[in-house]
């Protein structure tokens, strides 16, 4: 219990921290030195010292939309394990409920856009609401192959999901738990607005999706959005290494040391990612996603209790 | 009063071939009237033992209707829809006559012995063939004929030959039911009598062949 | 059973006196709501307790004109939980439709319009509560010709009487179905429902009667391929109206289905394969098509074939799980799988209801219900416009509201079959639970743009002039909007106190079916803790903002919009735009069509895209159908000369040819 508290409380703190290692990597390579490694916790400190303004035709759904999408992504991470500990809340089907909280972040954030009458606010939600109906199936795909391949007695928690993972199991099924995080990867990067499928250094508003919809909010209301969009990349970031990685010794505190590392190399991958991508061009990022779809399908027909092979 | 009714049978088939025969609507109706009146009498002849009240009654009430309303009314519709005679029939004049006797013989073949089952022997052998002769001289008229008021005619033929049949069979008819009979004849009568003259308005014809449009 | 048929006696009196009071609008509607609201009232408590268990009570009452029919009612649980919604519902839905009405003014009495939403609501009640295949029937058939009444109301509008029409083909073509389904399973006995079953019939019969019954209350409740009268009859009915037809009328097609499932033994897996696959086939085609529609109402009917696709996904989880077996917790499925259908039964009418309310107060409003020509309409009637949002997060199954806990449950049933089953028959489950991520994210989509679009946002047509709403309609959406929440929050109570129905529906013996359910109400205690803790930390949220701007400036302004100063209305992304995405790459499944001319002018005063929506299966399946048999029988045509003497002519030889063949010939 009382690792699962400081594990929220790692994640509460750490979550700003991956922006400003993603920020440097990307600076690494570009041949730059980069921002100071606390730059997100000032930019925040700095947005929730500020006053407000808010636009005359938006209504209780603009103000509301910031804080519900938090408190969304803030209940969330009580579903998420980390380390060897269990997260806060688990029971049987946590993880639909993890999804499907993030969903409601997205809801209200799209709402809260359309509320401002703005083309491009509306354009941001528009895109945001397609590419999102694509990566759940995606999601909920993988985690399905994933309760079948590791939670082999039915059991359908997270937190259980997340302890039954080791190398043993990495050695069995090796090919399909492959294929499963080829998925994860794709959903993380689209999830949490990331190259290929949206850039978020972009300062031009038609290729934008996630910052285009949140340009009017300001101050507090601001800073709520950006922090919740980095407690969510930590989420599926630890989610990611949580259920995939095979690096497991059983004892806690090493485990937990072991997965905030895995958790930076994520950071670390996604900044690699970015600087040698570029992003997509939008009508091909449906391909993407639904390429992830399939791969996750996939990993159920060529697993072995499964269908093609005996 | 047995020996009228041989006589009386011979007139309905006459009247029948006349009215198939003839052109002209004013006699037609004459035509029909007698036959009604003859048809209404039947009864009496046919049971001159036990004249009842019921006979009386009716008989009476069906010379007055077939006799005098209906060709009342009918006439009054003629007048008003200003039409003498049926020009062109679907079934010619000439050849009408000879498909009046063609019925006929058909009548009789149908009402052969053995042919149809009888509750009880007849008065006149002649008495089932003249009634279904009647029978489908009505139907005749309406399928050859395209003035409105004809099928008028013809229907009120057919009436009369459901009686006669109804006589033949030797069917007892509730009073009740044979007074509903009748007013229904007389309302169909007003009824398309009424009918027949706002035809003639609409469209300035009685002809029945002009009335297509139904059928879509 | 004297609570119920004082409320039928209660729905039908009212009824009777608004029919004479049909000229004077509101007195006819106040009677109308008033009956409704009694009969709910007197018959509730008896209908509660009804649903805790208990052995069924029973009515019957021999019907001499009727051979083989008699005045059964009974009242088991089953009956009992569809009961609440026929009370409840048509009752809410009472003040706000009698708002609306007098507020319209249609100029025709509206005495037989109440008269028919009371009897329809009776009728309802007697279909649930039926017991007798006849007097199933024909309640079945009165609650039809009533709906029909209240569908074609204004029918000086061409495009309503043709809704009319193929309301009443569709729902005479399913009730064809469903009568020799009955007669199959009668066998020439008694015609009651405790009778009738499917012992020591042959296989082949027992799947035709599924199969029968699936297509003939499946038309009633909106099944896609049976679905086409469903979008244009709701668009067509006045005003709110449809909340009651597809928050009720269309759940009895699914009580039909359940009930006749009672009769029928055990099911073969591959029924469940049947339900599976229509269920995904009506949710996907069902959100597809909401989605690129124009018009708010058209959008609000679309979402209810998927929605009834959603539930029958329950169904079919469930009677998976039972060929699960019982050793791997088959009971604990099939409980798990129709506890969800169930719940989102339940939850699809509340919100379905406030949905349709909301859409009716726009259409009183603004006078239409084009989305493309509505925006702002928050800001006008609040009240509205916040139960319209809540009750469409409610239908995008998200928590802490009901619809995500009824979808909790579906999905929950699919992974754990999924999980266990090997080889093919794990495939099903694998596609409800990829169907069902992939229908709860279009409907979010498609209720982005229902609700955003309508309510959010500046007006994108003529403004919109602000009118009260009455007390008791403020307290109605207010009611829907709470009970969205808590029906969420209180799921696990509520679907513990459901398990004698799905005893009932399963025909499993309820103790066994009570013994399972800490499998179903244990995942959704943790629902409930986890919409706990996102209000909880929703209210701290609160708290700590406005800590934050205490004392400090809070300004208003013009839209930023990232620097541009002048926003306009008709900048604003519309309908179409807003569903193009989705609509380009999957508009094939619901028929969408863009027109774009080869050259466009510079500066169009006209728009000159176009973008339409043509139900697929009407266009695909029944259109070509009907044409293709009109053909044919148009061949016949060259008898019908329309001259009155030939027809006479026609019957003259027929007839004198079978006397003469009698006569003659047989001898």
């Amino acid at each position: 219990m009382i690792a699962s508290v400081c594990h929220l409380f790692l994640a509460l703190v750490g979550a700003p921290f991956l922006l400003s290692v993603i920020n440097r990597t990307k600076a690494w390579i570009a041949g730059r030195h980069g921002q100071p490694w606390l730059q997100p916790y000032h930019d925040l400190l700095r947005l929730l010292r500020k006053g407000a303004v808010y636009s005359r035709t938006t209504s209780w759904v603009f103000r509301a939309g910031p804080l519900i999408g938090l408190a969304a992504v803030l209940t969330a991470t009580t579903l998420v394990p980390f380390g060897q500990a269990r997260a806060l809340v688990a029971f049987q089907g946590d993880f639909i409920a993890f999804v499907y909280l993030l969903g409601l972040a997205r809801l209200v954030t799209v709402l809260a856009a359309l509320d401002t009458g703005s083309a491009f606010e509306g354009m941001g939600a528009n895109r945001e609401v397609w590419f999102s109906a694509l990566t759940e199936p995606a999601l909920m795909l993988s985690l399905a192959a994933l309760a079948r391949e590791v939670g082999g007695n039915g059991s359908l928690s997270l937190s259980v999901l997340h302890l039954g993972m080791s190398a043993a199991v990495w050695s069995r099924t090796g090919f399909v738990l492959a294929l499963v995080a080829v998925a994860w990867v794709v959903v993380l990067l689209s999830e949490n607005s990331r190259i290929p499928v949206d850039d978020p250094t972009t300062h031009l508003e038609l290729t934008m999706i996630h910052e285009v919809m949140v340009l009017d909010h300001s101050g507090p209301d601001f800073a709520f959005i950006l922090y919740g969009a980095a407690l969510k990349l930590w989420l599926f970031a630890a989610l990611f290494v949580g259920l995939l990685s095979p690096v497991k010794t059983g004892l806690p505190g090493v485990d937990s040391v072991i997965a905030l590392a895995e958790v930076m190399g994520v950071a670390v991958g996604v900044g690699l990612v970015e600087s040698v991508m570029a992003r997509l061009r939008l009508p091909s990022v449906p391909q993407l996603l639904i390429g992830a779809c399939a791969i996750s399908s996939l990993a159920f027909l060529i697993e072995r209790h499964g269908v093609l092979l005996p | 009063m047995t020996g009228l009714l041989e006589p009386a049978l011979i007139v309905v088939i006459l009247t029948n071939l006349a009215i198939t025969a003839s052109s002209r609507l004013a006699f037609g109706i004459r035509l029909v009237a007698t036959q009604g009146v003859v048809a209404g009498l039947m009864p009496l002849v046919l049971s001159p033992e036990e004249v009842t009240v019921r006979l009386v009654v009716i008989g009476g009430l069906t010379v007055v209707l077939k006799g005098i309303v209906f060709p009342r009314l009918l006439d009054r519709t003629l007048r008003q829809a200003a039409v003498r005679r049926e020009e062109d029939p679907p079934f010619g004049y000439k050849a009408s006559i000879v498909g009046g006797v063609v019925t006929l013989g058909l009548a009789f073949w149908l009402t052969g012995p053995n042919r149809m089952p009888l509750p009880a022997p007849l008065a006149s052998p002649l008495q089932l063939p003249a009634a279904v002769f009647t029978l489908l001289t009505g139907l005749f008229l309406i399928v050859a004929r395209n003035n409105a008021l004809n099928q008028v005619l013809g229907y009120l033929v057919m009436e009369n030959g459901i009686f006669l049949i109804g006589l033949a069979l030797a069917l007892e008819e509730p009073l009740l039911l044979e007074m509903g009979i009748l007013l229904d004849v007389f309302f169909g009568v007003l009824v398309m009598g009424v009918a027949i003259f706002h035809i003639s308005r609409a469209f300035d014809s009685i002809e029945v062949d002009e009335l297509t449009t139904l059928k879509d | 059973m004297l609570p119920l048929l004082t409320a039928i006696g209660l729905l039908s009196t009212g009824g009777l006196i608004a029919l004479v009071l049909g000229r004077k609008p509101r007195a006819a509607g106040t009677v109308a709501a008033t009956a409704c609201v009694a009969a709910a009232g007197v018959a509730l408590p008896a209908v509660l307790a009804a649903l805790a268990g208990g052995s069924p009570e029973s009515l019957v009452l021999p019907w001499a004109t009727i051979p083989g029919g008699a005045f059964h009612l009974v009242l088991d649980p089953l009956a009992a939980f569809f009961l609440v919604l026929v009370l409840v519902i048509p009752a809410v839905v009472a003040v706000p439709l009698a708002d609306y009405l007098a507020a319209t003014k249609p100029d025709r009495s509206h005495g037989l319009f109440w008269l028919a939403y009371t009897l329809l609501a009776a009728a309802m009640m007697v279909v649930v509560l039926a017991a007798n295949v006849l007097l199933f029937l024909v309640a079945w058939e009165v609650m039809s010709i009533t709906a029909y009444i209240l569908v074609v109301f204004r029918d000086d509008r061409p495009e309503v009487r043709v809704a009319g029409w193929s309301f009443l083909a569709a729902t005479h073509l399913g009730t064809a179905f469903l009568l020799p389904m009955f007669l199959i399973l009668a066998r020439g006995g008694p015609l009651e429902f405790d009778v009738l079953s499917a012992k020591e019939l042959p296989t082949a019969l027992v799947d035709t009667v599924f199969l029968l019954a699936v297509f003939g209350f499946g038309v009633k409740a909106g099944v896609i391929p049976f679905h086409v009268w469903l979008p244009t009859s709701y668009a067509a009915a006045p005003g709110p109206v449809p909340a009651v037809l597809s928050g009720v009328m269309s759940k009895l097609g699914l009580y039909g289905l359940l009930r006749v499932l009672t009769m029928l033994g055990p099911p073969p897996v591959w029924w469940a394969w049947v339900l599976i696959g229509l269920g995904l086939l009506s949710g996907v085609l069902g959100i597809l098509n909401a989605l690129v529609q124009h018009d708010l109402k058209m959008l609000l009917a679309y979402s209810s074939v998927e929605n009834i696709g959603v539930i029958l996904l329950g169904l079919g989880t469930g009677l998976l799980g039972l060929s699960a077996g019982p050793d791997r917790g088959g009971v604990a499925l099939e409980a798990l799988g129709f506890g969800g259908a169930m719940l989102h039964i339940l939850s699809h009418a509340i919100c379905k209801s406030a949905l349709f309310l909301g859409a009716g107060a726009v259409e009183r409003l603004a006078g239409h219900t084009e989305i493309d020509r509505l925006g702002g309409l928050l800001k006008v009637a609040p009240v509205v416009g916040t139960t319209f949002v809540v009750a469409s997060a409610g239908l995008c199954g998200l928590p802490p509201l009901c619809g995500f806990s009824s979808e909790f449950l579906i999905f929950l049933t699919a992974f754990e079959e999924e999980a266990r089953l090997s080889s093919v028959a794990m495939l099903p489950p694998l596609a409800v639970v990829g169907g069902l991520a992939f229908v709860g994210g279009l409907a979010c989509y498609a209720f982005a743009k229902a609700a955003g679009l309508t309510f959010l946002g500046t007006t994108r047509g003529p403004s919109v002039l602000p009118q009260r709403l009455g007390w008791t309609a403020s307290a109605i959406f207010i009611g829907l909007a709470i009970g969205c929440l808590s029906l969420g929050l209180a799921a696990p109570v509520v679907v513990g106190q459901l398990a004698p129905t799905i005893a009932v529906a399963t025909r499993l013996p309820a103790p066994v079916v009570t013994a399972a359910l800490p499998e179903v109400t244990g995942p959704l205690g943790g629902v409930t803790t986890t919409s706990t803790i996102l209000l909880g930390i929703l209210l701290l949220l609160v708290v700590v903002r406005k800590a934050l701007l205490a004392g400090r400036v809070v300004a208003t302004a013009v839209t930023w919009d990232c620097g541009y100063a002048r926003p306009a209305a008709s900048m604003q992304y519309t309908g179409s735009s807003f569903a193009e995405p989705a609509a380009s790459v999957l508009g094939g499944g619901a028929g969408y069509s863009r027109e774009v001319p080869s050259e466009m002018p510079y500066f169009p005063s006209e728009p000159p895209v176009r973008t339409d929506a043509v139900d697929p299966v009407k266009a695909v399946i029944y259109r070509p159908l009907f044409n293709a048999l009109r053909a044919t029988l148009a061949r016949g045509r060259i008898l019908q000369l329309g001259r009155v003497h030939v027809y006479v002519l026609y019957i003259t030889l027929t007839l004198l040819g079978l006397v003469v063949w009698v006569l003659g010939i047989k001898g």
